[in-house]
């Protein structure tokens, strides 16, 4: 999120470079360091956002469709492997979410999707008058539903702890006899809220968790399958920022209608303004708030009790990005970390180390246990610093970069 | 030729500037790395950096209208920034920790909503506060009652609340329904002033402006507006106002006001200014000028950032000048939008704020209210309006009628009263993080000022007059703040002594837009950092109702009407070469 002095980073951003003549630059404009930038962002572009967006998209229409087979299959029918089954199509989906939060500049800010589908706390008590309120549960039920969520029921109530609040409580998968049980959490003290009603919620959140991800891929990619853009048509969702899909715009960098003016702007835009973004939120926010005791309330995931996964994703998403693919445990030789050592950058090294630091720090954390349980442990401040160390070395590049 | 080297240069004459169209000649221009910090044609080294030292950050990727600044951290403040921070991204709950307290009448659920990316409001067809739509939607709606002779002027309705709400909490109505509310664009088809709506190379510009409409039967109030309005026998006059963006405000509180004072006097010798807020003939501030804490007692109290301890309205004598808002209403941010925003938009209660955002209007119109009612007695003693008054076993529908209108009426003190005693829903611990997190934000440094276009630009800009408003430059004084009381003599972020340029004069002046802004007069809006909006929000929309979508159209409306303290100006503007009017576009995009 913030960063004090970022140097001359992305200063180059503002930098410059002017797209050039009527025609456009061509490739044979751009010096040799903007060729390997550009081919970095033409890997990263596809390989890191694109294929964890449609990762997620698929894994929440999953989610989507198992919670309306449970929904029509009847509370009273269901078993326990169905629930566990949905908790962990939950569990994919939120790793792909989390693991995309180091590209969260652009669709996801720009039409306010990271708020719409990631909002904590869940506010349980206005949960509870949706749900006692037979009218408002009528008109979540069925296709209709999903619009009427996405609408009405407001970022408090939208998204995966919404879902996650009806299959998880305490760190595990809800049990069966809780679901078909009445509604025991304090907030639904004063109503008689049911499973069914609650499956009828969890499923036009979900759909409208899978209709905001299918927004996410078919905002960054050009080339999205049909079956993205056919929906976001239907919902009438708007895809473009500025008349340009968001990757195509920044694969057209350096070129007249691309916002970003250099291949040094994207770069910088990825380093500074999406992975150092993520870290300064893992460490000074999601833990820092609660660790310091600002705010021992301020716990993300706090159902599933997943919170370390959810920063340990997140910093395994700045690897990604750095690394150059999804799931990439080292480096591409078109990625980010290649390009710094191919420039002679002598903190690459450094990079790395901090990265596995990061992450060894939160699995030490998690170890432990589970967030909500453990804030105040020493091995949080460690875990931040670690956090915050990579976030140092992450801006010194992007400052050299721009440099070069 | 070394390689570093060769890359340099390569850099440096790789791209040339494209203007909107495309169809000028290309201008060679460079990156502006290597000139961050150092004097470049006609500007200083000093303008790479707006909010000076303590105040710039370095940052202008997207997010960096969320930066703290150097003074934050030079402070040791981090952490009180980094959790005031989450109060103005996360959603408001009514009961649910740790941001409860919502209603129960409620204008917004969260700051963001309406500052998305922490910028200035978006253009939106709809006015929504609930759902998903509320998502950028930035806009207040003003409703008034409209003088004979000048309809965007006029006193503000008392039905509802001063920014209206259109959000309540079960078992209660919105007091205005926003289902009802209509937002019609109007294209401008000629100009009053008779500027041509084609620049005189051929390349045209469009206008719109809004119509906003509240039927009487969006009122959930007792009497409605339109009721006294048909009384009175005035008519009402709506008009919609938009959030600005926030970063670098803690820095425009540092701006002496003595400096201001000056400006003031010299503008005055060109211009007709405010008569509420300048005395021309006096040759000093009016009464009109000065902020008094709108709360009494302790409320109003506080300290200086060198400790002192002020009663209500003694700082600085009584005489803080107004600086903040469009409409000049507020003369510190600690007791400034943001401030009371934070209680008031959504109506989350704190120790030095025990009063509900609420008129007697809504609260009677509740109380009487059958429905209302009904929920209520259903809920039983669960409710806090559920009051057994006579104490003699029994709930009765006149009881909780009772209970509805003194809880939910603006003079009853929600801690302290004889029906309901509720407790504060944001302590004193989180108001001071919120603070050090508003003042705390830093403005982004320059961009490309070495660029010879925007340098042309910052030219023009001067020789146009544009610069007579926007005034470029302010030095800060020793920043000896106010803050309220109830936060003792903890620190703030303190901006001493810091050469900033914001490019504003702090003074209101007079577009006349058709629909202007209620009012009509308007505060010049500084224009730093908004060149990065697109970046950090997404979109680029200028002036008080979102009604220019980029900075041409936004140079235009000064251009409006003959009688804009602008005209002259823009008419200069109208003149230039599309090369001259894209130099200047360039130029406010990059300070």
């Amino acid at each position: 999120m913030k960063k004090i002095l970022k140097t001359i980073t992305v200063l180059a951003l503002g930098a410059v470079l002017f797209a050039c003549d009527k025609d456009n630059s061509k490739d044979n404009d751009l010096t040799d360091n903007q060729k390997k930038m550009a081919a970095v962002v033409e890997k990263y572009v596809p390989d890191v956002v694109n294929s964890t967006y449609k990762a997620l998209a698929d894994e929440t229409e999953k989610l989507y469709k198992a919670l309306a087979a449970a929904t029509n299959k009847g509370v009273n029918a269901l078993t326990q492997s169905d629930i566990d089954a949905i908790c962990s199509t939950f569990l994919a989906a939120r790793k792909y979410w989390e693991q995309s939060e180091a590209f969260l500049y652009g669709p996801a800010t720009t039409f306010g999707i990271d708020p719409h589908i990631d909002t904590w706390p869940l506010d349980v008590e206005a949960l509870a008058t949706a749900l006692n309120n037979a009218d408002q549960v009528t008109m979540m039920s069925g296709e209709d539903g999903i619009a009427y969520a996405g609408a009405k029921l407001g970022q408090e109530l939208l998204g995966f702890h919404g879902i996650e609040f009806i299959i998880f409580r305490e760190g595990k998968n809800r049990s069966l006899a809780a679901l078909q049980a009445k509604e025991d959490d304090e907030a639904f003290e004063k109503y008689t809220v049911t499973g069914e009603q609650e499956l009828i919620y969890a499923t036009a959140v979900a759909g409208d968790l899978r209709d905001n991800c299918y927004r996410l891929y078919a905002a960054w990619n050009p080339d999205a399958e049909k079956v993205y853009t056919d929906r976001m048509k239907e919902i009438e969702a708007e895809i473009e920022i500025n008349g340009k899909i968001f990757g195509e715009n920044m694969l057209e960098a350096a070129k007249l209608g691309s916002s970003f003016k250099t291949w040094e702007e994207v770069i910088s835009t990825i380093l500074v303004g999406g992975c150092s973004n993520i870290c300064a939120e893992v460490a000074d926010v999601k833990m820092g708030n609660a660790h310091s005791g600002e705010d021992i309330n301020y716990i993300e995931s706090p159902y599933s009790e997943k919170s370390f996964q959810d920063f340990i994703d997140n910093i395994l998403s700045i690897q990604y990005s750095l690394y150059g693919g999804r799931d990439a445990s080292s480096p591409a030789a078109k990625s980010i970390i290649s390009l710094l050592s191919d420039l002679g950058y002598s903190g690459t090294s450094a990079i790395q180390s901090k990265l596995n630091a990061a992450i060894k720090a939160l699995k030490d954390c998690q170890s432990k246990g589970a967030f909500v349980k453990i804030y105040a442990d020493s091995s949080v401040q460690t875990a931040m610093d670690a956090v915050s160390a990579l976030d140092e070395e992450l801006n010194k590049a992007a400052d050299w970069i721009v440099k070069q | 030729m070394n390689k570093s080297r060769i890359l340099l240069i390569s850099i440096f004459t790789l791209f040339a500037s494209c203007d909107r169209g495309g169809d000028s000649p290309s201008v060679v221009t460079e990156s502006d790395a290597k000139y961050v910090g150092q004097a470049v044609g006609n500007f200083t080294a000093a303008e790479w950096y707006p909010g000076g030292e303590l105040g710039t950050t370095n940052n202008v990727a997207p997010g960096s209208y969320e930066d703290p600044t150097p003074a934050v951290k030079q402070m040791g403040l981090e952490t009180a920034f980094n959790h005031g921070e989450a109060f103005f991204e996360r959603n408001v709950t009514v009961s649910q920790a740790p941001f409860k307290g919502r209603g129960p009448a409620a204008v917004r659920k969260s700051c963001l909503d309406c500052h998305p990316g922490y910028g200035h409001g978006q253009w939106k067809t709809l006015y929504r506060a609930n759902g998903s739509e509320a998502f950028g939607n930035g806009y207040l709606l003003v409703i008034y009652h409209q003088n004979a002779d000048n309809p965007n002027d006029g006193p503000y309705v008392s039905e509802v609340t001063g920014m209206p709400q259109t959000m309540a909490e079960s078992p209660f109505l919105p007091p205005i329904d926003e289902e009802q509310i209509s937002i019609q664009w109007i294209p401008v088809t000629a100009m009053e002033s008779g500027i041509p709506m084609t620049f005189p190379d051929g390349e045209k510009y469009e206008l719109i402006y809004p119509e906003l409409i509240i039927p009487e039967s969006a009122f959930n109030t007792c009497p409605t507006p339109y009721e006294t309005a048909r009384a009175q026998g005035n008519a009402l006059g709506f008009r919609l106002e938009s959030t600005i963006g926030i970063p670098g405000t803690g820095l425009i509180d540092a701006i002496p006001q003595e400096d201001i004072k000056e400006q003031y006097a010299k503008e005055a010798r060109f211009a007709e200014l405010n008569p509420s807020f300048w005395d021309k003939a006096a040759g000093d501030f009016a009464a009109g000028a000065y902020y008094h804490n709108w709360q009494a007692g302790e409320n109003g109290a506080g300290y200086d950032a060198n400790g002192n301890y002020y009663e209500r309205d003694a700082y600085m004598g009584g005489k803080l000048l107004k600086k903040f808002t469009y409409a000049m209403t507020r003369g510190t941010l600690q007791d400034g939008a943001g401030a009371n925003a934070i209680w008031n938009i959504t109506n989350v209660s704190r120790p030095d704020r025990p009063f509900l955002y609420t008129t007697v209007a809504w609260a009677t119109a509740m109380s009487q209210d059958k429905d209302v009612i009904a929920r209520i007695k259903a809920q039983g003693a669960s409710s806090p309006y559920y009051v057994d008054i006579d104490k003699n076993g029994t709930v009765t529908d006149a009881e909780i009628s009772e209970a509805v209108l003194a809880l939910l009426s603006p003079k009853t003190n929600q801690f302290d009263n004889p029906y309901h005693n509720f407790e504060p829903e944001m302590s004193a611990d989180e108001f001071y993080d919120f603070m050090v997190w508003h003042r705390g934000l830093a403005i982004p440094r320059a961009r490309n000022l070495n660029d010879e276009s925007v340098q042309k630009g910052k030219k023009l800009f001067t020789e146009l007059g544009c610069a007579s408003c926007h005034r470029p430059s302010w030095t800060t004084g020793d920043d000896n703040y106010w803050a309220p009381a109830m936060n003792g003599t903890k620190p703030l972020p303190r901006y001493a002594n810091q050469t900033i340029w914001p490019y504003s004069d702090f003074i209101q002046h007079r577009l006349w837009m058709k629909n202007d802004i209620h009012g009509t007069w308007c505060r010049t809006t500084p224009l730093w950092g908004r060149g990065l909006s697109h970046l950090n929000t997404g979109r680029g929309d200028r002036l008080h109702d979102c009604r220019a979508r980029d900075v041409i159209e936004a140079i235009m409306w000064h251009g409006y009407s003959n009688d804009s303290d602008a005209y002259k100006c823009v008419e200069k503007f109208y003149n230039l070469t599309k090369e001259e009017r894209d130099a200047v576009v360039k130029f406010i995009n990059s300070i």
